[in-house]
């Protein structure tokens, strides 16, 4: 038996993200934890025009329990939607939304993504993290486990902060049962 | 809940309006999360998220309802 889980930014929300660049970084968005360092859920990219809600939404996706049966459970996945600058931000958490202001230009956007393969016949296209360079810094948004909406943020004069390979195949290998192969590529949109 | 109850302590709890769940999060960033409602139908779920693992891995687990017949 076999899977394929896809949970990758679609064709229409790489445009939206490809669309930043040029533009000002005005503020990040969101309720943080641990200062601009972790969020639940969603944020938000406020630009000069517009804004981009970048949201770590759940889907169902099809898995393989340990007798090889398919089994369903939530999967969340990068997504992102541009939005009006008078569109209200809707944090997943109940709390009230800080602004962290940055304004620099954006140069780059990125992302981080893998391709998973393990033995038991699960196949998973991953976005593992979207990384915004601008003039100054290179903010990395970054998924944890896969079944965590949360996502971390690092704010660098490099990329950093994303999980590394180890450890996503550490997620994949059913507790040593499988073995796994991971193709990690730098996507510049 | 008993089991969010007792991983939570210590933690400082907020609520997800979108997954109608409870994160207590820890000083290291782990945290702890309960979802009453997930897409498997009456089986809510409590996820472990461990960001220092050592001998430990982050886990998602699931209630499921048994019967006596």
């Amino acid at each position: 038996m076999e899977t394929e889980i896809n949970a990758v930014f679609t064709e229409d929300m790489l445009k939206t993200l490809s669309s930043m660049k040029g533009k000002t970084l005005k503020a990040i968005v969101g309720v943080f934890h641990f200062g601009l360092t972790n969020v639940h859920g969603n944020f938000r990219l406020v630009l000069g025009q517009y804004a981009v809600d970048i949201e770590c939404k759940s889907f169902i996706a099809e898995l393989l329990d340990l007798d090889g049966k398919i089994f369903t459970e939530d999967f969340p996945r990068f997504c992102c939607q541009k939005k009006d600058l008078k569109d209200k931000f809707e944090p997943y958490v109940v709390s009230k939304p800080i602004s962290f202001m940055i304004n620099e230009v954006i140069t780059e956007v990125l992302l981080i993504r893998d391709e998973i393969r393990a033995s038991n016949g699960e196949h998973v296209h991953l976005d593992q993290a979207l990384v915004v360079k601008t003039t100054e810094k290179a903010y990395t948004f970054s998924r944890c486990e896969w079944f965590f909406s949360d996502i971390d943020i690092s704010v660098s004069d490099k990329i950093e902060g994303f999980m590394p390979v180890k450890k996503v195949k550490e997620l994949w290998d059913g507790e040593g049962r499988y073995s796994v192969d991971i193709d990690r590529k730098f996507l510049f949109l | 809940m008993e089991l969010f109850s007792d991983l939570s302590n210590g933690g400082s709890t907020v609520y997800s309006g979108n997954e109608h769940g409870i994160i207590a999060t820890f000083g290291d960033k782990s945290n702890v999360m309960f979802r009453p409602y997930t897409s498997t139908e009456g089986s809510p779920a409590v996820d472990i998220r461990i960001t220092n693992p050592g001998m430990v891995r982050g886990q998602k687990i699931h209630f499921i309802l048994s019967r006596r017949d």
